[in-house]
Protein backbone atom coordinates (compact mmCIF):
# COMPACT_ATOMS: atom_id res chain seq x y z
CA UNK A 1 0.00 0.00 0.00
CA UNK A 2 1.38 3.57 -0.96
CA UNK A 3 -0.89 5.57 1.44
CA UNK A 4 0.39 9.14 -0.43
CA UNK A 5 -0.17 9.91 -4.05
CA UNK A 6 3.45 11.08 -5.16
CA UNK A 7 2.81 9.76 -9.12
CA UNK A 8 -0.26 11.48 -9.55
CA UNK A 9 0.53 14.60 -11.09
CA UNK A 10 -1.32 17.67 -9.39
CA UNK A 11 -2.64 19.02 -12.01
CA UNK A 12 -4.78 15.73 -12.56
CA UNK A 13 -5.63 16.13 -9.17
CA UNK A 14 -7.16 19.58 -9.63
CA UNK A 15 -8.81 18.91 -12.95
CA UNK A 16 -10.87 15.90 -11.09
CA UNK A 17 -11.29 18.40 -8.20
CA UNK A 18 -12.64 20.99 -10.75
CA UNK A 19 -15.07 18.51 -12.26
CA UNK A 20 -16.31 17.53 -9.26
CA UNK A 21 -17.02 20.69 -7.70
CA UNK A 22 -18.36 22.28 -10.98
CA UNK A 23 -20.99 19.41 -10.96
CA UNK A 24 -21.71 20.07 -6.59
CA UNK A 25 -21.07 23.61 -6.69
CA UNK A 26 -18.15 24.06 -4.19
CA UNK A 27 -16.49 26.87 -3.43
CA UNK A 28 -12.78 25.47 -4.24
CA UNK A 29 -11.57 29.11 -5.08
CA UNK A 30 -12.02 32.17 -3.03
CA UNK A 31 -10.31 35.84 -3.57
CA UNK A 32 -10.67 37.78 0.04
CA UNK A 33 -10.02 41.59 -0.28
CA UNK A 34 -8.39 41.91 3.23
CA UNK A 35 -7.93 45.73 2.85
CA UNK A 36 -9.58 47.93 0.56
CA UNK A 37 -6.45 51.33 1.31
CA UNK A 38 -3.81 51.14 -0.44
CA UNK A 39 -0.50 52.83 -0.57
CA UNK A 40 -0.47 53.71 -4.55
CA UNK A 41 -2.87 56.34 -5.66
CA UNK A 42 -3.50 54.49 -9.26
CA UNK A 43 -4.95 56.34 -12.12
CA UNK A 44 -6.94 52.92 -13.24
CA UNK A 45 -7.76 51.80 -9.83
CA UNK A 46 -11.57 50.32 -8.89
CA UNK A 47 -10.85 50.34 -5.34
CA UNK A 48 -8.68 51.76 -3.25
CA UNK A 49 -9.91 55.84 -4.71
CA UNK A 50 -13.48 54.71 -2.86
CA UNK A 51 -12.11 53.43 0.19
CA UNK A 52 -12.08 54.81 3.64
CA UNK A 53 -9.59 54.19 6.62
CA UNK A 54 -11.96 51.66 7.99
CA UNK A 55 -12.31 49.33 4.98
CA UNK A 56 -9.86 46.54 6.57
CA UNK A 57 -11.16 43.49 7.61
CA UNK A 58 -10.24 42.51 11.52
CA UNK A 59 -8.38 39.36 12.24
CA UNK A 60 -11.27 38.14 13.85
CA UNK A 61 -13.47 38.53 10.80
CA UNK A 62 -10.92 36.96 8.60
CA UNK A 63 -10.68 33.66 10.95
CA UNK A 64 -14.71 33.71 10.62
CA UNK A 65 -14.85 33.83 7.20
CA UNK A 66 -11.63 31.61 6.56
CA UNK A 67 -14.02 28.87 8.91
CA UNK A 68 -17.11 28.90 6.89
CA UNK A 69 -14.62 29.16 3.57
CA UNK A 70 -12.96 25.95 5.04
CA UNK A 71 -15.96 24.12 5.77
CA UNK A 72 -17.76 24.88 2.56
CA UNK A 73 -14.75 23.39 0.67
CA UNK A 74 -12.38 26.32 -0.26
CA UNK A 75 -9.10 25.29 -1.36
CA UNK A 76 -7.38 27.96 -2.92
CA UNK A 77 -7.86 31.69 -1.14
CA UNK A 78 -5.92 35.04 -3.09
CA UNK A 79 -5.28 37.09 -0.22
CA UNK A 80 -5.85 40.96 -2.14
CA UNK A 81 -6.50 44.17 -1.37
CA UNK A 82 -5.78 47.39 -1.84
CA UNK A 83 -2.45 46.56 -0.52
CA UNK A 84 -2.28 43.34 1.62
CA UNK A 85 1.05 44.52 2.96
CA UNK A 86 -0.18 47.65 4.59
CA UNK A 87 -2.55 45.87 6.13
CA UNK A 88 -1.63 46.43 10.01
CA UNK A 89 -2.57 42.38 10.88
CA UNK A 90 -1.05 41.16 7.36
CA UNK A 91 0.86 38.45 8.97
CA UNK A 92 -1.88 36.88 11.39
CA UNK A 93 -4.34 36.75 8.56
CA UNK A 94 -1.83 35.25 6.35
CA UNK A 95 -1.06 32.40 8.79
CA UNK A 96 -4.84 32.13 10.03
CA UNK A 97 -5.39 30.98 6.24
CA UNK A 98 -2.26 28.81 6.05
CA UNK A 99 -3.21 27.27 9.26
CA UNK A 100 -7.09 27.01 8.08
CA UNK A 101 -5.29 24.90 5.03
CA UNK A 102 -5.86 26.75 2.30
CA UNK A 103 -3.17 27.22 -0.62
CA UNK A 104 -2.48 30.93 -0.42
CA UNK A 105 -2.03 32.99 -3.04
CA UNK A 106 -0.71 37.12 -2.82
CA UNK A 107 -1.70 39.95 -4.95
CA UNK A 108 0.71 42.86 -4.13
CA UNK A 109 2.00 45.93 -6.05
CA UNK A 110 5.48 45.23 -4.31
CA UNK A 111 6.35 48.33 -2.78
CA UNK A 112 6.30 47.39 1.12
CA UNK A 113 8.31 44.13 0.43
CA UNK A 114 11.72 44.00 2.09
CA UNK A 115 13.89 41.71 3.56
CA UNK A 116 11.47 40.87 6.79
CA UNK A 117 8.45 40.17 4.45
CA UNK A 118 10.24 38.18 1.87
CA UNK A 119 12.26 35.83 4.61
CA UNK A 120 8.82 35.80 6.03
CA UNK A 121 7.34 34.52 3.01
CA UNK A 122 10.08 32.31 2.22
CA UNK A 123 9.54 30.63 5.66
CA UNK A 124 5.95 30.22 4.94
CA UNK A 125 5.34 29.98 0.86
CA UNK A 126 2.10 31.39 -0.66
CA UNK A 127 1.95 29.08 -3.66
CA UNK A 128 2.45 32.68 -5.30
CA UNK A 129 3.32 35.90 -5.14
CA UNK A 130 0.97 38.05 -8.31
CA UNK A 131 2.95 41.12 -8.35
CA UNK A 132 1.39 44.14 -10.37
CA UNK A 133 4.31 46.05 -12.77
CA UNK A 134 3.54 49.25 -13.66
CA UNK A 135 6.77 50.51 -15.53
CA UNK A 136 10.30 49.95 -15.90
CA UNK A 137 11.33 53.17 -14.15
CA UNK A 138 10.84 55.47 -11.27
CA UNK A 139 9.32 58.39 -13.70
CA UNK A 140 6.92 55.70 -15.10
CA UNK A 141 5.47 54.69 -11.82
CA UNK A 142 4.87 58.18 -10.67
CA UNK A 143 2.61 58.88 -13.45
CA UNK A 144 1.17 55.68 -13.27
CA UNK A 145 0.82 55.49 -9.56
CA UNK A 146 1.69 58.95 -8.21
CA UNK A 147 4.65 57.46 -6.01
CA UNK A 148 8.21 58.41 -6.33
CA UNK A 149 10.56 56.11 -6.07
CA UNK A 150 8.84 52.98 -6.72
CA UNK A 151 10.20 51.00 -9.25
CA UNK A 152 13.59 50.83 -7.66
CA UNK A 153 11.57 49.43 -4.36
CA UNK A 154 9.26 46.94 -6.58
CA UNK A 155 12.51 45.80 -8.82
CA UNK A 156 13.99 44.78 -5.69
CA UNK A 157 11.13 43.14 -4.31
CA UNK A 158 10.99 40.70 -7.61
CA UNK A 159 14.50 40.18 -6.82
CA UNK A 160 14.21 39.48 -2.65
CA UNK A 161 11.31 37.58 -3.19
CA UNK A 162 13.25 35.12 -6.11
CA UNK A 163 16.72 35.05 -4.52
CA UNK A 164 14.51 32.89 -1.75
CA UNK A 165 12.86 30.90 -4.22
CA UNK A 166 9.34 31.96 -3.92
CA UNK A 167 7.10 31.98 -7.00
CA UNK A 168 6.47 35.42 -8.73
CA UNK A 169 4.39 36.48 -11.50
CA UNK A 170 3.89 39.88 -13.04
CA UNK A 171 0.82 41.58 -14.30
CA UNK A 172 0.00 44.95 -15.87
CA UNK A 173 -3.04 46.50 -16.89
CA UNK A 174 -2.73 47.64 -20.62
CA UNK A 175 -3.02 51.30 -20.27
CA UNK A 176 -2.58 54.45 -22.18
CA UNK A 177 -0.04 55.26 -19.62
CA UNK A 178 1.46 51.62 -19.97
CA UNK A 179 1.13 50.53 -23.20
CA UNK A 180 4.06 51.58 -24.71
CA UNK A 181 6.35 49.76 -22.13
CA UNK A 182 4.41 46.34 -22.15
CA UNK A 183 6.79 44.70 -24.43
CA UNK A 184 10.04 45.42 -22.59
CA UNK A 185 8.17 44.40 -19.32
CA UNK A 186 7.81 40.84 -20.86
CA UNK A 187 11.34 40.78 -21.71
CA UNK A 188 12.16 42.07 -17.88
CA UNK A 189 9.68 38.73 -16.64
CA UNK A 190 11.33 36.36 -19.26
CA UNK A 191 14.85 37.27 -18.12
CA UNK A 192 13.72 36.38 -14.50
CA UNK A 193 12.27 33.03 -15.58
CA UNK A 194 8.72 34.27 -14.62
CA UNK A 195 5.68 35.10 -16.62
CA UNK A 196 3.79 37.74 -16.97
CA UNK A 197 0.28 38.79 -17.98
CA UNK A 198 -1.58 42.17 -19.16
CA UNK A 199 -4.95 42.93 -19.20
CA UNK A 200 -6.43 45.20 -21.44
CA UNK A 201 -10.08 45.68 -20.13
CA UNK A 202 -10.36 48.68 -17.19
CA UNK A 203 -13.81 48.88 -15.15
CA UNK A 204 -15.46 51.94 -13.39
CA UNK A 205 -14.34 52.65 -9.84
CA UNK A 206 -16.67 50.66 -7.06
CA UNK A 207 -18.68 54.02 -7.05
CA UNK A 208 -19.46 54.37 -10.68
CA UNK A 209 -16.52 56.99 -11.22
CA UNK A 210 -15.66 56.45 -15.29
CA UNK A 211 -12.07 58.05 -15.23
CA UNK A 212 -10.38 55.14 -15.21
CA UNK A 213 -12.09 54.03 -18.48
CA UNK A 214 -10.32 56.94 -20.34
CA UNK A 215 -7.19 55.26 -19.99
CA UNK A 216 -9.19 52.08 -21.93
CA UNK A 217 -7.21 51.43 -25.13
CA UNK A 218 -9.15 51.50 -27.93
CA UNK A 219 -9.89 48.16 -29.93
CA UNK A 220 -7.39 48.60 -32.73
CA UNK A 221 -4.58 49.82 -30.16
CA UNK A 222 -5.24 46.30 -27.82
CA UNK A 223 -4.79 44.19 -31.29
CA UNK A 224 -1.30 46.35 -32.12
CA UNK A 225 -0.55 45.73 -28.57
CA UNK A 226 -1.97 41.71 -28.71
CA UNK A 227 0.44 41.76 -31.79
CA UNK A 228 3.63 43.37 -30.64
CA UNK A 229 3.14 41.09 -27.65
CA UNK A 230 2.23 37.44 -29.26
CA UNK A 231 3.02 38.04 -33.00
CA UNK A 232 0.75 36.17 -35.56
CA UNK A 233 -1.41 36.05 -32.08
CA UNK A 234 -0.44 32.30 -31.76
CA UNK A 235 -0.38 31.90 -28.45
CA UNK A 236 -3.97 33.03 -28.93
CA UNK A 237 -5.41 31.06 -31.48
CA UNK A 238 -3.95 27.92 -29.12
CA UNK A 239 -5.87 29.49 -26.66
CA UNK A 240 -9.06 29.75 -28.51
CA UNK A 241 -8.61 25.92 -30.13
CA UNK A 242 -9.48 24.80 -26.80
CA UNK A 243 -11.86 27.22 -25.67
CA UNK A 244 -13.67 28.86 -28.56
CA UNK A 245 -16.80 26.71 -28.62
CA UNK A 246 -20.16 27.88 -29.44
CA UNK A 247 -22.17 27.65 -25.88
CA UNK A 248 -25.82 26.88 -26.89
CA UNK A 249 -28.18 27.37 -23.57
CA UNK A 250 -27.79 31.01 -23.37
CA UNK A 251 -26.45 31.62 -19.91
CA UNK A 252 -24.76 34.52 -19.36
CA UNK A 253 -21.98 33.28 -16.68
CA UNK A 254 -19.75 30.62 -18.42
CA UNK A 255 -17.00 30.99 -15.91
CA UNK A 256 -16.37 29.58 -12.42
CA UNK A 257 -17.96 32.35 -10.58
CA UNK A 258 -21.13 31.23 -8.49
CA UNK A 259 -20.28 28.09 -9.69
CA UNK A 260 -16.60 27.29 -7.68
CA UNK A 261 -15.55 30.14 -7.28
CA UNK A 262 -16.39 33.63 -5.10
CA UNK A 263 -15.24 37.08 -3.86
CA UNK A 264 -15.11 38.79 -0.49
CA UNK A 265 -14.75 42.44 0.18
CA UNK A 266 -13.86 43.59 2.86
CA UNK A 267 -17.31 43.75 4.41
CA UNK A 268 -18.27 40.53 4.09
CA UNK A 269 -19.94 40.94 0.40
CA UNK A 270 -20.01 38.21 -1.52
CA UNK A 271 -19.34 38.71 -5.64
CA UNK A 272 -18.59 36.06 -8.88
CA UNK A 273 -14.78 37.71 -8.84
CA UNK A 274 -12.76 40.90 -8.14
CA UNK A 275 -13.98 42.48 -10.84
CA UNK A 276 -17.43 42.28 -10.08
CA UNK A 277 -18.69 45.15 -7.28
CA UNK A 278 -21.83 43.93 -6.82
CA UNK A 279 -22.26 42.20 -3.73
CA UNK A 280 -25.01 39.85 -2.60
CA UNK A 281 -25.33 38.76 1.09
CA UNK A 282 -22.70 39.21 3.38
CA UNK A 283 -20.37 35.91 4.61
CA UNK A 284 -19.82 37.88 7.89
CA UNK A 285 -23.40 37.84 8.85
CA UNK A 286 -25.48 35.69 6.83
CA UNK A 287 -24.72 31.07 7.12
CA UNK A 288 -22.56 30.55 3.91
CA UNK A 289 -25.09 28.26 2.29
CA UNK A 290 -27.66 31.44 2.55
CA UNK A 291 -25.13 33.69 0.76
CA UNK A 292 -23.54 31.07 -1.74
CA UNK A 293 -27.46 29.99 -2.67
CA UNK A 294 -27.87 33.64 -3.31
CA UNK A 295 -24.45 33.99 -5.78
CA UNK A 296 -25.82 30.64 -7.48
CA UNK A 297 -28.96 32.84 -8.02
CA UNK A 298 -27.30 35.21 -9.83
CA UNK A 299 -25.51 33.01 -12.17
CA UNK A 300 -28.07 31.15 -13.53
CA UNK A 301 -28.55 34.24 -15.59
CA UNK A 302 -29.57 33.57 -19.13
CA UNK A 303 -29.62 36.49 -22.27
CA UNK A 304 -32.77 37.49 -23.15
CA UNK A 305 -33.62 36.46 -27.17
CA UNK A 306 -32.15 38.38 -29.43
CA UNK A 307 -28.93 39.34 -27.24
CA UNK A 308 -26.05 39.47 -29.43
CA UNK A 309 -23.87 37.36 -27.05
CA UNK A 310 -26.55 34.77 -26.30
CA UNK A 311 -25.60 32.12 -29.24
CA UNK A 312 -21.90 34.03 -30.07
CA UNK A 313 -19.14 31.28 -30.90
CA UNK A 314 -16.61 33.73 -29.24
CA UNK A 315 -18.05 34.00 -25.61
CA UNK A 316 -15.19 32.21 -23.99
CA UNK A 317 -12.66 34.01 -25.78
CA UNK A 318 -14.42 37.42 -25.22
CA UNK A 319 -12.27 40.16 -23.79
CA UNK A 320 -15.23 41.54 -21.91
CA UNK A 321 -17.17 39.26 -19.36
CA UNK A 322 -19.92 39.30 -17.88
CA UNK A 323 -18.22 41.01 -14.24
CA UNK A 324 -16.62 43.53 -17.08
CA UNK A 325 -19.92 44.27 -18.90
CA UNK A 326 -21.83 44.39 -15.72
CA UNK A 327 -18.92 47.40 -14.60
CA UNK A 328 -19.58 49.40 -17.56
CA UNK A 329 -23.20 48.91 -17.74
CA UNK A 330 -24.69 48.02 -14.43
CA UNK A 331 -26.04 44.48 -15.58
CA UNK A 332 -23.93 41.54 -16.12
CA UNK A 333 -26.46 40.92 -19.14
CA UNK A 334 -25.19 43.91 -20.70
CA UNK A 335 -23.49 44.27 -23.89
CA UNK A 336 -20.36 46.36 -24.22
CA UNK A 337 -19.49 47.45 -27.86
CA UNK A 338 -15.55 47.65 -27.48
CA UNK A 339 -15.35 44.13 -26.01
CA UNK A 340 -16.98 42.77 -28.86
CA UNK A 341 -14.81 44.85 -30.99
CA UNK A 342 -11.84 43.80 -29.56
CA UNK A 343 -12.95 40.17 -29.51
CA UNK A 344 -13.70 39.59 -33.30
CA UNK A 345 -10.58 41.69 -34.40
CA UNK A 346 -8.39 39.30 -32.55
CA UNK A 347 -10.60 35.94 -33.79
CA UNK A 348 -10.18 37.88 -37.42
CA UNK A 349 -6.46 37.92 -36.53
CA UNK A 350 -6.53 34.38 -36.21
CA UNK A 351 -8.87 32.92 -38.60
CA UNK A 352 -11.70 32.28 -36.81
CA UNK A 353 -13.73 35.41 -38.30
CA UNK A 354 -14.33 36.62 -41.93
CA UNK A 355 -14.46 40.88 -41.33
CA UNK A 356 -13.32 41.40 -37.86
CA UNK A 357 -16.40 43.61 -37.41
CA UNK A 358 -19.27 42.63 -35.24
CA UNK A 359 -22.72 41.88 -36.34
CA UNK A 360 -23.83 44.92 -34.03
CA UNK A 361 -22.01 47.58 -35.68
CA UNK A 362 -23.67 46.53 -39.54
CA UNK A 363 -26.96 45.87 -37.81
CA UNK A 364 -26.96 48.11 -35.13
CA UNK A 365 -27.62 46.78 -31.12
CA UNK A 366 -31.33 45.98 -30.49
CA UNK A 367 -33.04 47.88 -28.28
CA UNK A 368 -33.81 45.72 -25.17
CA UNK A 369 -29.99 45.50 -24.50
CA UNK A 370 -28.71 47.32 -21.62
CA UNK A 371 -25.64 49.59 -22.87
CA UNK A 372 -22.79 51.49 -21.21
CA UNK A 373 -23.94 54.11 -19.09
CA UNK A 374 -24.01 57.46 -21.19
CA UNK A 375 -20.58 58.55 -18.60
CA UNK A 376 -19.36 54.99 -19.76
CA UNK A 377 -19.70 55.00 -23.09
CA UNK A 378 -17.92 58.62 -23.44
CA UNK A 379 -15.15 57.40 -21.55
CA UNK A 380 -14.49 54.56 -23.80
CA UNK A 381 -12.56 55.52 -26.56
CA UNK A 382 -13.76 54.34 -29.93
CA UNK A 383 -12.27 52.23 -32.72
CA UNK A 384 -11.09 54.96 -35.86
CA UNK A 385 -10.46 52.57 -39.11
CA UNK B 1 15.37 -11.70 30.62
CA UNK B 2 13.86 -9.16 28.45
CA UNK B 3 16.41 -6.78 27.07
CA UNK B 4 15.79 -2.96 27.66
CA UNK B 5 15.57 -2.02 24.37
CA UNK B 6 12.74 -4.57 23.31
CA UNK B 7 10.54 -2.52 25.64
CA UNK B 8 11.24 0.65 24.31
CA UNK B 9 8.65 1.64 21.55
CA UNK B 10 8.88 4.01 19.25
CA UNK B 11 5.99 6.41 19.24
CA UNK B 12 4.30 8.45 16.43
CA UNK B 13 2.17 11.70 16.06
CA UNK B 14 1.39 13.99 13.23
CA UNK B 15 3.34 17.14 13.09
CA UNK B 16 1.82 20.51 12.83
CA UNK B 17 3.43 21.53 9.79
CA UNK B 18 0.80 20.04 7.55
CA UNK B 19 -2.97 20.75 7.61
CA UNK B 20 -5.35 17.56 6.33
CA UNK B 21 -8.32 19.00 4.08
CA UNK B 22 -11.15 16.26 2.52
CA UNK B 23 -12.06 18.21 -0.53
CA UNK B 24 -13.96 17.28 -3.28
CA UNK B 25 -13.63 13.76 -2.29
CA UNK B 26 -9.89 13.86 -2.00
CA UNK B 27 -7.77 13.74 0.49
CA UNK B 28 -5.27 16.54 0.42
CA UNK B 29 -2.48 17.15 2.87
CA UNK B 30 -1.19 20.96 2.59
CA UNK B 31 1.92 21.66 3.55
CA UNK B 32 2.59 24.86 5.88
CA UNK B 33 6.13 25.44 6.27
CA UNK B 34 9.00 25.83 3.82
CA UNK B 35 10.48 22.24 5.68
CA UNK B 36 8.79 20.26 3.14
CA UNK B 37 9.09 18.90 0.00
CA UNK B 38 5.85 20.25 -2.13
CA UNK B 39 3.34 22.24 -1.40
CA UNK B 40 0.40 19.14 -1.38
CA UNK B 41 0.47 15.88 -1.36
CA UNK B 42 -2.50 13.67 -1.68
CA UNK B 43 -3.73 10.50 0.79
CA UNK B 44 -5.66 7.14 -0.17
CA UNK B 45 -8.91 6.83 2.37
CA UNK B 46 -6.32 4.40 4.45
CA UNK B 47 -4.00 7.48 4.70
CA UNK B 48 -6.41 9.96 5.64
CA UNK B 49 -7.53 7.41 8.35
CA UNK B 50 -3.90 6.78 9.69
CA UNK B 51 -3.47 10.77 9.96
CA UNK B 52 -6.85 11.38 11.97
CA UNK B 53 -5.62 8.48 14.28
CA UNK B 54 -2.05 10.15 14.56
CA UNK B 55 -3.77 12.75 16.40
CA UNK B 56 -2.35 11.19 19.59
CA UNK B 57 0.62 9.43 19.87
CA UNK B 58 0.18 5.78 18.75
CA UNK B 59 2.97 2.69 18.00
CA UNK B 60 3.42 0.62 14.62
CA UNK B 61 1.41 -2.11 16.22
CA UNK B 62 -1.44 0.35 17.34
CA UNK B 63 -1.95 1.85 14.50
CA UNK B 64 -1.79 -1.85 12.68
CA UNK B 65 -4.32 -3.38 14.39
CA UNK B 66 -6.82 -0.51 13.97
CA UNK B 67 -6.02 -0.69 9.95
CA UNK B 68 -6.68 -4.15 10.14
CA UNK B 69 -10.37 -3.97 11.75
CA UNK B 70 -10.98 -0.72 9.29
CA UNK B 71 -10.12 -2.27 5.94
CA UNK B 72 -9.91 -6.19 6.47
CA UNK B 73 -6.45 -7.04 5.99
CA UNK B 74 -4.55 -9.21 7.78
CA UNK B 75 -2.05 -7.83 10.18
CA UNK B 76 0.97 -8.34 8.83
CA UNK B 77 -0.20 -6.73 5.91
CA UNK B 78 -1.16 -3.61 7.74
CA UNK B 79 1.66 -3.33 9.60
CA UNK B 80 3.89 -3.60 6.73
CA UNK B 81 1.46 -0.41 4.98
CA UNK B 82 1.71 1.26 8.24
CA UNK B 83 5.57 1.31 8.40
CA UNK B 84 5.87 2.63 5.21
CA UNK B 85 3.14 5.04 5.22
CA UNK B 86 5.05 6.46 8.33
CA UNK B 87 8.12 6.45 6.25
CA UNK B 88 6.84 8.79 3.72
CA UNK B 89 4.93 10.76 6.31
CA UNK B 90 8.92 11.32 7.84
CA UNK B 91 10.16 11.94 4.27
CA UNK B 92 8.19 14.98 4.04
CA UNK B 93 8.76 16.61 7.54
CA UNK B 94 4.69 15.60 8.75
CA UNK B 95 5.62 13.14 11.28
CA UNK B 96 7.11 13.39 14.98
CA UNK B 97 8.68 10.68 16.60
CA UNK B 98 9.85 9.99 20.99
CA UNK B 99 10.50 6.59 22.45
CA UNK B 100 9.54 5.67 25.49
S1 LIG C 1 -1.66 49.07 -6.55
FE1 LIG C 1 -3.63 48.09 -7.03
S2 LIG C 1 -4.98 48.50 -5.28
FE2 LIG C 1 -3.20 49.90 -5.15
S3 LIG C 1 -3.94 51.79 -6.09
FE3 LIG C 1 -2.87 50.58 -7.64
S4 LIG C 1 -4.48 49.38 -8.65
FE4 LIG C 1 -5.35 50.14 -6.71
S1 LIG D 1 -19.41 40.82 -26.71
FE1 LIG D 1 -19.38 40.15 -28.84
S2 LIG D 1 -17.68 38.69 -28.97
FE2 LIG D 1 -18.18 38.94 -26.81
S3 LIG D 1 -19.64 37.32 -26.41
FE3 LIG D 1 -20.85 39.13 -26.89
S4 LIG D 1 -21.24 38.98 -29.10
FE4 LIG D 1 -19.56 37.56 -28.61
Amino acid sequence: MSCMVPSMPMTTLRQRMGSRAMSEHIPLWAYVEIIATCNFKCEHCYIAPCAEREDVMSLAQAELLFRKLSDAGTLSLLLTGGEVFSHRQFKEIYLSAKQHGFMVYLNSNGYLIGERWADFLAEWPPVIVSLSLYGLSDERYQRVTGIPNAFRRVDRAVDLLLERGIRVELKCPALTLTVDELPRMKEYAKQRGIEFRYDPIITPQEKGDVRPMQLQLAPKEVLELDEAMDPGLEAFAEFAKGFGKPTSDGRVYTCGGGRIAMSVNVKGGIGTCLTSRQFVGNLFEQPFDEVWGMLRGKVSKKFADGHPCATCKFRTICAGCPATVEEATGLPEGYVQQYCKITHLRAHRIGLHATGVPRTVTEGIPAHVRTPFAAAARALPILSS
Amino acid sequence: MVSLTSMIEKQYRRGERHVYRNIAGEHLLIALHRDTVAPMFAFTPTAAFLWNRLAAWSTNARLAEQVAEQFEVSLDQAAQDVAGFLEQLSGIGALETRES
